[in-house]
């Protein structure tokens, strides 16, 4: 369909992009039928896309300085031991958390992190990928707001007993026997405490999101309010150390769960969310296929799409990646807890480590 | 000497801004300065008159001044390295992998230093999640002209990027 409006200057049309215009509905009604407007709106978006990617390069580094920053004013972060739990948030937390956190900004940096430890560009990879992680963001933003955030920051403890009291599942422990020779016996110790992240829907924002891409679902009656809260687990990291600056981290993680607090059940909500234009098929697959008769919604880690070689740890279905000169990776999931073993050992060497754990 | 009103405006500036101002020096500078950079900032602010004017306009001039010192310091540090054998030196655990993150990080930062500083900025902090009320605060320029600035600022950091990376052409191939 023509309109009669006249075409926007460029600068309003990357406004557009970032939905920061003062009348989407009007603009995206213009752009579906002009042109020329389309053009400049693709050239904009392949910038913004190029841009957004290198400056994601950027963004990984900043992770860690957000509990540098928390720690308070005095803290001077000595550069390694900034890099040692910087290591163990993007390694540990990501594998933990993939889902939900990738719809902050520091989620996406921590998940982005996850996905260097193995190296993606070169070597292996997830499906969930930035852009699919900045297009769920962008989504979420069109419907409510998001507040709270999830935890990025490992704190120190004592001992595994200490960590072992705060958290509900076993954490994952190796034997000393099974940990590679010449690495040290008593790990490091890092605890990631539990948080909530709440997304409060508002039914105008939704409706003009869904008219501007040209969307026919209704916004469901009772959405205005509602809330999704994602309650991101508690996680434990074990972080050994061995000769010639080794690593091996054990990771382990308690229950990723959603819940609603309004009138809508979690049912209705996701029968929603999965029509919503612009949620990636890698989330709505996963958002689709879970029984939701127990009230609450676990959501999946999408370890599935770790690019790497299905395998199993005692049984229980595992992702194995492995990088060369890099190390090796294996992620599974037994009952309620998620463990994650990565090192810079040879994949039998992890391996070993894996099916020795407890739980 | 600061008053006891300057100083406990001061103090409060910092405890609130601290931890994003890192957070955002830390896409410009290594993490061992970025600390160090905004202290400095804090340092400037203390005997700066906008220290009197509203926080937003304080937390824009932090905004600012942070990301001009970081850049200088980046600055200093790349020209220190330059004449230094210790830029051979491997530093990380796993040596090859980090020192390729290390390039492409610094390859990224090295085209953002081409462009003028309002659209060096205008990219940082667009891409570290400030809104258009933010950005436009922070380059002290009118709302409305945000989009615009982006616009221009993503289109010259894609023309010299690809230029700098042709591997990364594809990218734009691919698009087309």
């Amino acid at each position: 369909m023509m309109t009669t409006m006249t075409c926007p200057d460029e600068g309003t049309l990357r406004a557009f992009l970032d939905r920061a215009d003062d009348d989407h509905a009007a603009l995206a009604a213009h752009i579906r039928g002009c042109l020329d407007c389309r053009r400049v709106v693709r050239e904009l978006r392949l910038a913004a896309t190029v841009t957004s990617d290198a400056l994601s390069l950027l963004a990984e580094s900043s992770v860690a300085a957000v509990r540098a920053g928390d720690a308070g004013y005095e803290l001077v972060d000595p550069p390694v031991r900034t890099r040692h739990w910087g290591r163990i948030a993007s390694g540990a937390a990501a594998v933990v958390l993939t889902v939900g956190l990738i719809i902050t900004p520091a989620g996406q940096a921590v998940a982005g992190g996850f996905l260097d430890l193995f190296h993606s560009r070169s070597v292996t990879g997830v499906t969930i990928s930035n852009a699919d992680a900045s297009q769920v963001a962008t989504v979420v933003q069109n419907l409510g707001v998001a507040t709270g955030t999830p935890n990025p920051a490992f704190g120190e403890l004592a001992s595994v007993a200490d960590a072992q009291a705060k958290v509900a599942f076993p954490v994952a422990t190796p034997r000393q026997s099974d940990l590679p020779s010449g690495i040290t016996v008593t790990p490091v110790v890092g605890y990631l405490a539990k948080s909530d992240m709440t997304v409060t829907f508002d039914a105008a924002k939704t409706a003009a999101y869904l008219a501007s891409s040209g969307s026919t679902v209704k916004v469901p009656a009772g959405l205005d309010g509602e809330q999704l809260v994602l309650h991101f687990p508690d996680a434990v990291a074990l972080d050994y150390t061995g000769a010639g600056d080794k690593r091996l981290m054990v990771v382990s993680a308690g229950a990723f769960v959603a819940t609603t607090a309004g009138p809508l059940d979690l049912n209705e909500l996701r029968s929603f969310l999965l029509e919503v234009p612009g949620v990636p098929t890698s989330l709505t697959d996963q958002l689709g296929s879970f029984d939701l008769a127990a009230g609450a919604l676990p959501l999946p880690i999408p370890i599935d799409q770790l690019r790497g070689t299905r395998t199993t740890v005692n049984g229980h279905p595992a992702i194995q990646v492995v990088s060369s000169g890099l190390g090796a990776a294996l992620v599974w999931q037994a009952g309620d807890r998620l463990t994650a073993v990565v090192g810079t050992y040879p994949v039998d060497a992890v391996l070993k480590v894996a099916v020795g754990l407890n739980g | 000497m600061a008053s006891p009103v300057h100083q406990m405006r001061l103090e409060s500036i910092v405890r609130s801004a601290r931890t994003s101002l890192v957070a955002l020096v830390r896409r410009v500078v290594d993490p061992s300065e970025a600390e160090d950079v905004v202290q400095e900032a804090f340092v400037r602010l203390s005997d700066d008159p906008v220290l009197d004017r509203p926080d937003v306009e304080v937390t824009a001039w932090l905004r600012r001044t942070t990301l001009n010192l970081a850049f200088n310091r980046a600055r200093d540090v790349s020209r220190w390295r330059a004449r230094s054998a210790r830029a051979e030196l491997p530093v990380a655990a796993d040596p090859a992998n980090e020192a390729v993150r290390s390039d492409e990080r610094n390859a990224v930062r090295a085209v953002l230093d081409r462009l003028p500083a309002t659209q060096r900025d205008c990219l940082l902090l667009r891409h570290a999640g400030y809104s258009y009320a933010e950005i436009a605060a922070t380059l002290d320029i009118a709302p409305g002209s945000v989009g615009t600035t982006l616009a221009r600022s993503e289109r010259a950091f894609k023309d010299l990027y690809l230029t700098a990376h042709p591997a990364d052409a594809r990218h734009d191939q691919e698009e087309r």
